[in-house]
């Protein structure tokens, strides 16, 4: 493979938000694949370990048919979907979306990402710990996460600011 | 129609069922694969798979890998096509039953297996033959 393909986002991320933002995009198995492999415990990591970065971005407005053929260029089982509105968290389209489209035999030219992603994906926060997080993804059947830091370093101490821009929403506190 | 057998693949990755979970993941990893069958011993009125999915339930539940069996940990309600499907059908059996892999049989036995990440590439594929012919 050569060089990753450009996001394919209908405006470009703010720096800041494209820096904090990953996803897992070969999934929960292959991560923990990964990490189990290693040889240690889930509960001994983060999931700033296993996550991947460079997440693949979709603007909301996007054919699925370019969105798909970007999934498969880049390899990856799915894309975050810019949010909505500032200070909403990014929506998801996955493989499984995708599987849906085409079982349906919708038109892949005509119809748009924001009507077949998840609007609003469950996100996590890079310092949460790997197990915690897989037992979020098995119980909720997300084989994604996208993983959104709200964490900003403010002076010695690290502070629970919003990251600012595009997903200053950031996750659902539980 | 897309036909099944120009998506799936013909190499099968398979684990035993004596194995570890643990090893069941470094094979799935090795082989860069989201499933792998599971051999076992006394032949089965149908053949099972190990995924992804079961690797995770089992870690995010706290289970210990090492110690958990992957004849254990079973993937339920596995799917079969036969290789004369279209991409679409296999694509409505990974909808409706909720399933990311098909085992694809024929009479002699397995042929092959499709992932949804399979069905993406062939009809992505499929799409841009498509578009270009158009052009």
């Amino acid at each position: 493979m050569g060089a990753p393909a450009p996001a394919l986002a209908s405006r470009p991320l703010p720096p800041a938000a494209a820096r904090m933002s990953r996803s897992l995009p070969r999934g929960a198995g292959r991560m923990v694949d990964r990490l189990i492999g290693r040889r240690r415990s889930a509960r001994d990591l983060t999931v700033r370990e296993g996550m991947s970065g460079h997440p693949l971005v979709v603007g909301r407005d996007r054919t699925m048919g370019e969105a798909t053929h970007a999934m498969v260029d880049r390899d990856v089982r799915s894309a975050l979907v810019e949010p909505a509105a500032a200070g909403s968290p990014p929506g998801i389209l996955t493989v499984r979306d995708v599987v849906r489209f085409v079982a349906e035999g919708r038109d892949p030219a005509r119809e748009r990402v924001g009507d077949h992603c998840t609007r609003e994906a469950t996100v996590v926060e890079p310092g949460s710990r790997l197990d915690q997080a897989a037992g979020l993804m098995s119980d909720h059947a997300f084989r994604h996460l996208p993983v959104v830091d709200t964490a900003r370093r403010s002076g010695s101490s690290r502070s629970a600011t919003w990251s600012g821009a595009c997903w200053s929403g950031g996750p659902r506190r539980r | 129609m897309i036909p099944i057998a120009d998506a799936m693949s013909r190499d099968i990755v398979s684990v035993g069922q004596d194995a570890s979970l643990r090893d069941g993941a470094e094979v799935l990893n090795e082989h860069e694969v989201g499933a792998a069958v599971v051999d076992t011993e006394r032949p089965r009125p149908y053949p099972r798979i190990v995924t992804e999915r079961e690797v995770l339930a089992a870690v995010g539940r706290g289970a210990d890998p090492d110690r958990v069996q992957v004849g254990e940990r079973l993937a339920k309600g596995i799917t079969f096509s036969a290789s004369g499907w279209s991409l679409q059908q296999a694509a409505e059996a990974m909808t409706k039953g909720g399933f990311q892999h098909v085992l694809v049989v024929e009479p002699d036995g397995i042929a092959g297996m499709i992932s949804m990440r399979d069905v993406l590439r062939r009809w992505s594929e499929h799409e841009r033959e498509g578009s270009e012919q158009e052009e």
